[in-house]
């Protein structure tokens, strides 16, 4: 119990590193250009409050996915072609919103659950087709190349999740 | 009765589990927020040299350190493309921008492990090259 319990603080105390040693970048660049760092920040405090809608999104989707029974989810992605899975994911990716970070919350949820390492690459390669900036991307680089860049995208989320489940049974296979 | 119970012992399980992700995505958002602030449009375009293959690469890089809002990023690649830049490179860029997240590392490696993100992260800097190459060959930009 006592050597879980350190454990579990050694892990609580770890996700302070990353922010602390972004924080001490900031306080060291305030010394150096005080009105950028401060725009920075003004930047970052934006950019936080326009994903915390997401965020809100991500937990309930967390929670329904919570309330799946683990056994039955289990024999269900059991039972699934790979290629259902593979196409499942790459559909949510495509119609998920909001930034890759807010996502890795559920992405965890599902990979506990049983969801394949391939299956989550793909999700996370999808999100960069962004329906809703196709019309902006057209504009900016012509329709033919906007059609273009979304087929050679989607075949290549296809590429990736097949690779990195090779990759990563090859991985786990060898240790 | 009990089933409502163990929703709400789910729910909070979820709250919890959740909450502990806020300090890795709000150093993420900070990241994010200093490297739009001190890299300048400036600075990226004066990595490229003219060679498409070396530009290629140059723009799937900086497109993975970079991060933020695609629009962003459309913008940029638009005015590469404008002040000379091979639509190579600037694919490369535009893939990489939304498919890699050096910045994310962190955050990502944390939650999803080590070995899947380095393998992931790499993965998408070498696709976003075979995207660019890709999409191009569909336009008719290569021969």
């Amino acid at each position: 119990m006592d050597k879980k319990n350190k454990k579990q603080k050694k892990k609580t105390g770890n996700i302070w590193i990353f922010p602390s040693l972004v924080i001490a970048i900031y306080v060291a660049l305030f010394f150096v250009d005080q009105d950028k760092t401060l725009h920075a920040l003004d930047y970052a405090a934006n950019l936080f409050a326009d994903i915390v809608p997401i965020l809100f999104a991500v937990l309930f989707f967390m929670f329904l996915f919570n309330l799946v029974d683990d056994k039955k989810l289990k024999n269900l992605i059991d039972r699934s072609p790979k290629a259902v899975q593979y196409i499942a994911m790459l559909l949510l990716g495509t119609f998920s919103h909001g930034p890759v970070y807010a996502w890795y919350p559920l992405m965890r949820e599902f990979r506990e659950k049983g969801i394949g390492y391939g299956s989550i690459a793909i999700f996370l390669y999808a999100r960069g087709i962004k329906l809703s900036l196709l019309p902006m991307l057209a504009v900016y680089f012509g329709f033919k190349y906007m059609l273009a860049l979304t087929a050679a995208m989607i075949f290549f989320s296809f590429v990736q999740g097949i690779l990195v489940d090779i990759l990563m049974e090859k991985i786990s296979k060898t240790h | 009765m009990n089933k409502r119970k163990s929703k709400k012992q789910i729910f909070i399980k979820t709250c919890k589990g959740f909450l502990k992700n806020i300090p890795m995505m709000a150093g993420v958002v900070l990241l994010i927020g200093l490297l739009k602030t001190f890299v300048t449009f400036e600075a990226i375009s004066n990595l490229f040299t003219g060679k498409p293959l070396a530009d290629t690469a140059l723009g799937a890089l900086s497109g993975s350190i970079l991060a933020g809002n695609s629009i962003n990023s459309y913008i940029i690649g638009k005015e590469m493309l404008d002040s000379g830049i091979s639509i190579l490179a600037v694919t490369a860029f535009l893939v990489a921008w939304v498919t890699v997240g050096f910045v994310q590392i962190p955050a990502e490696a944390k939650m999803l492990g080590n070995r899947f993100t380095i393998m992931r992260n790499l993965l998408s800097v070498i696709l976003s090259i075979l995207v660019s190459i890709t999409t191009v060959w569909i336009i008719g930009g290569i021969s």
